[in-house]
């Protein structure tokens, strides 16, 4: 399920071109701490699954980086997502608030 | 150490387990994230061992790294498991067969000494292992190779193809193999080591045993021999095929008939050992193996008649709604 919301969380991320670092810092400051050895393969995975794009820029320091950015397909799958997401946590929330 | 250098050998361990394909580019990746990492803590000042070490720590082990970025982690995977062990059993049992039959003719060509002896174990257990490497080797090639398509396989799948949970049809690799291997074993003595006069003979040896067998049983020999390869070839049939077919069933019927009908032939016909005194203790294998055929004929029956009636039943089933 963990990996579901992750995927969810980068594509949402992703809607302007990042680079690993700054995805983790992102959603870092959003309270989603993620280590290195998930996310960053996670990246790859997504760009595997035509969800995401991505190319080498230099950056500032001379230095590739390598950019992602959300494809249409990636798009379609983030809204299909968001939808999913909201009814489970919809449900969940009253099925807490019962137990409460 | 420069943290270039730890860079450099955290990126090879990495690049080391990964598939060729994209090994380039995913180094080339991690490099570039181990840096904005060590950046973001030193502000572009070169770091000190203790923070590099920290932050490759945070990345995670080299190998469990490379395993996140599609390091292949089996040789040969879950989805071709079960079939490779179906494979495997049956093709070490078919080379244990072909060897012991090997043993048998070459200890019938010359009597066997322990030095002999030695060297054939040895010979079959390299065969055995050989073998064994060579299914492993073309599993782990379809592995590599195809594994989008067995995925596949299992996405198409339709519950309306399970078989009966308690299943006789199902043949079974391992009593094929024993069978294969007994039937054979025994066309060799009866073909090869019998000799014209019903004795063991050693070709090319200077001994030979005394008489076994009578005049009358050796000219039973053409028989059995087709009947025992008719059953070995049917057995066969029916692990490749997968199942007892209605055909298959019928066609085993008829073999164990037809071993009927020669057992009692033998049984009431004149002696079959050289020697009278031996004579009873024949005809009692000979009673055994007719009792089996006649077993097994039944058997045969009933499953046959079994699933007929259940696949009847399933149709009748199906027309209720």
């Amino acid at each position: 399920m963990r990996r579901g919301l992750l995927t969810l969380a980068v594509l949402a991320e992703c809607g302007v071109a990042q680079y690993g670092y700054s995805l983790k810092q992102g959603l870092s400051q959003r309270g989603l701490e993620i280590n290195e050895g998930t996310l960053y393969p996670l990246l790859r995975r997504l760009e595997e699954q035509g969800l995401l794009t991505s190319q080498w820029q230099l950056a500032d320091e001379s230095r590739p980086r390598r950019y992602y950015l959300i494809s249409p397909q990636g798009q379609a799958a983030l809204e299909h997502l968001s939808v999913e997401w909201r009814r489970l946590s919809r449900a969940l929330d009253e099925l807490l608030t019962l137990e409460e | 150490m420069l943290s270039q250098q730890w860079i450099d050998r955290y990126v090879a361990e990495v690049g080391r387990m990964l598939p060729e394909r994209n090994r380039a580019d995913v180094e080339k990746e991690i490099g570039s994230l181990l840096h904005d990492a060590l950046d973001a803590q030193t502000a572009g000042a070169e770091p000190t061992d203790e923070q590099v070490v920290a932050i490759l720590r945070q990345f995670g082990s080299p190998r469990e790294m490379a395993m996140r970025y599609g390091a292949s982690q089996y040789l040969i995977g879950p989805l071709l498991y079960p079939t490779f062990m179906t494979i495997l059993r049956l093709v070490v049992g078919i080379v244990l067969a072909v060897s012991l039959f090997g043993v048998v003719l070459s200890i019938a060509q010359s009597p066997p000494r322990l030095e002999d002896a030695w060297a054939m174990v040895g010979g079959i257990v390299s065969s055995i292992v050989q073998a064994a490497a060579w299914v492993v080797l073309v599993f782990a090639l379809v592995e590599r190779l195809n594994l989008r398509e067995l995925e596949k396989i299992d996405t198409t799948w339709d519950p309306r193809s399970l078989p009966p949970a308690e299943n006789h049809d199902r043949v079974s690799a391992f009593e094929t193999i024993v069978t294969v291997i007994f039937t054979t074993a025994f066309l060799v003595f009866l073909n090869v080591i019998l000799d014209a006069q019903g004795r063991i003979a050693v070709e090319g040896g200077d001994w030979t045993s005394m008489e076994i067998f009578s005049a009358e049983f050796l000219r039973y020999i053409p028989w059995l021999t087709a009947l025992l390869a008719a059953e070995m070839v049917l057995a066969v049939a029916a692990l490749i095929r997968g199942r007892w077919t209605t055909l298959l069933r019928l066609l085993n019927i008829a073999l164990n008939l037809a071993g009927i009908a020669l057992a009692t032939l033998m049984l009431t016909g004149p002696s079959l050992a050289a020697s009278e005194a031996f004579d009873p203790a024949f005809r009692i294998v000979v009673a055994i193996v007719l009792v089996a055929n006649a077993v097994e004929a039944v058997q045969q029956m009933y499953r046959l008649w079994r699933s007929r009636s259940r696949s009847g039943a399933a149709v009748a089933s199906q027309s209720v709604f």
